[in-house]
């Protein structure tokens, strides 16, 4: 580990903060994917939003969801800036329309690029990174 | 109150476009903004609003440097590239309303040097400040090593080629007509350099679908514009450029891409219809159109939502010869970010005024009465400006 031909950089892990924070906490806790969702209407909402957009209530919880979507779109990248990236590219960010209504980013990790479609199913899953960050996974579901 | 028409460009100024200059931002706006008061016939002391590139210079240092003691407007647009267009109508509305009576809007950077580390250069600002979206994009975004614009937009191009079946040649012909006009402009970093379809396909993927030539490039530069009341510009050396028109659109949500509910619908869909209703013109009747390039397909879309052509159709469009300088519709005639150089759009308004006053050489559309300019920045954030000969 002392050449620094062989440093290895690792992931980036954000320091979330206010309703971020406790979307990503409900995440760590459970081991599931969470969803802010009204309490006035109901309506699911993704980023985490102070208030509805559509009554306007500021009650909210964080639910879990199923996981279960589609593939809404997608990024192939074949180039980053991010160092602790770079072996893997080309990969793949998923932008993951969930049955609940919201869309979610990911990672996806089962399928190479040139098998990703839109409308493809898939199922969404997290997996704790520290105390305060969730990191989502995005399976091709086969 | 009617604002259609009431303010006029009337000084424009620009540095040389270059890769690794050895001025500072201070120094490239300060160069720029001389340029352009001098253009304007004025003194930087007639100079009473600045709207200065946010984050990089502040108007305090602007009007310290130049001698501008009487400033009574100094705001920041921030819609990251969308901003020049934008500002124009901040100026606008400053001049229209009297709180202002002579308006120096400017940008200028250090995108190329800021970015590379060379010994012999001076120190610069690297960045302006981060984006209105920052924490969107470092909670949601940059975990899965997503962190630069290309890869941000590929987010809902990738969606929008598919669902449009927009083809990678109509993107090359984007970027091959901006390169051709960047021929005829002495000022264009890539003038003189050839692209032919062969070096389009041979460039790298960056993000799918975009390759390294659908790129705009890394560019230090400024660039700035004197705008007064039409009234005032009777009385000054250049033929006015009059604003007919203008607006600003944010997509919604304008931080958070994936979850709006049309994510194809950018901030210019919702500004072109206002800016063509207060110009009481409609998108064909424009001579020439200068589109914020900052990728090919980014003006693919732009052109979509401006309305001269159709949602899809903007492939075939740009393929049928319509965006070069003899086609229906020249398109960025100084050669664009993509050729010219990245000024953030604020060098489409210099060249729009040099249309207009039918002084851009090479690149002339003859006797070109009207014309428009686009912004594009942030998210999709989105500026528009129609504007005519005097
Ligand atoms: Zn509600």
């Amino acid at each position: 580990m002392s050449d620094p031909q062989q440093k290895s950089y690792k992931k980036y892990i954000p320091n979330p903060e206010g309703l971020n924070l406790e979307l990503h906490l409900k995440a760590v806790e459970t081991g599931l994917l969470h969803i802010q969702r009204c309490l006035s209407c109901d309506k699911a909402r993704q980023p985490p939003r102070y208030y509805c957009s559509a009554c306007f209530s500021s009650e909210y919880e964080f639910v879990p969801v199923s996981g279960e979507g589609f593939m809404y779109s997608f990024a192939i990248n074949h180039f980053t800036v991010d160092r602790a990236w770079i072996e893997e590219v080309p990969y793949v960010t998923a932008v993951v329309q969930l049955v609940e209504g919201p869309r979610v980013v990911g990672a996806l990790r089962n399928a190479e690029p040139q098998d990703v479609n839109l409308g493809d199913p898939v199922l969404v899953s997290v997996e704790p990174r520290g105390e305060e960050f969730a990191f989502i996974w995005v399976d091709k579901v086969q | 109150m009617d604002i259609s028409g009431k303010v006029a460009i009337v000084g424009v100024g620009e540095t040389d476009y270059v890769r690794g200059s050895d001025r500072s931002v201070t120094e490239l706006v300060l160069d720029a903004s001389m340029q352009a008061i001098q253009d304007a016939g004025l003194l930087p002391s007639d100079i009473d609003g600045v709207i200065p590139p946010p984050g990089y210079v502040t108007t305090e240092e602007i009007a310290a440097n130049l001698g501008m003691p009487e400033v009574r407007y100094a705001v920041e647009v921030r819609m990251g590239g969308a901003s020049p267009t934008a500002a124009l109508q901040s100026a606008v509305m400053a001049l229209a309303s009297g709180v202002a009576t002579n308006v120096l809007v400017t940008f200028g950077w250090n995108g190329y040097s800021a970015f590379r580390k060379r010994p012999d250069a001076k120190k610069t600002k690297r960045l302006g400040d981060p984006g209105p979206f920052i924490d969107v994009s470092r909670n949601f975004y940059a975990p899965y090593g997503v962190r630069s614009a290309v890869q941000w937009y590929s987010m809902y191009i990738q969606r929008y080629v598919d669902l449009y079946g927009i083809t990678a040649e109509a993107a090359a012909q984007v970027a091959l007509t901006c390169r051709e006009h960047a021929h005829l402009n002495d000022k264009a970093l890539m003038g003189g350099r050839i692209m032919t379809l062969d070096d389009y396909f041979d460039s790298p993927l960056i993000t799918e679908p975009m390759r390294k030539l659908d790129c705009c490039l890394e560019t230090d530069c400024a660039a700035a514009l004197v705008l007064t009341t039409t009234e005032r510009a009777k009385d000054l050396p250049h033929k006015p450029v009059l604003w007919l028109g203008g607006a600003e659109g944010h997509p919604y949500p304008a931080d958070e891409i994936t979850n709006r509910p049309d994510m194809l619908k950018l901030g210019l869909d919702s500004a072109a219809p206002r800016a063509f209703a207060m110009a009481d013109v409609s998108p064909s009747d424009m001579d020439f159109l200068q589109i914020y390039d900052c990728f090919t397909y980014v003006v693919l879309m732009e052109l979509e939502a401006i309305g001269i052509c159709g949602k899809g159709e903007a492939g075939d469009f740009v393929k049928d010869g319509n965006i070069g300088l003899n086609g229906k519709f020249p398109m960025n005639t100084h050669g664009g970010l993509l050729s010219q150089g990245h000024c953030w759009g604020l060098n489409h308004i210099v060249e729009a005024t040099h249309q207009l006053r039918h002084d851009a050489g090479k690149a002339q559309v003859e006797n070109c009465e009207l014309g428009l300019v686009t912004g594009y920045g942030d998210l999709g954030d989105g500026s528009i400006a129609v504007l005519a000969r005097g």
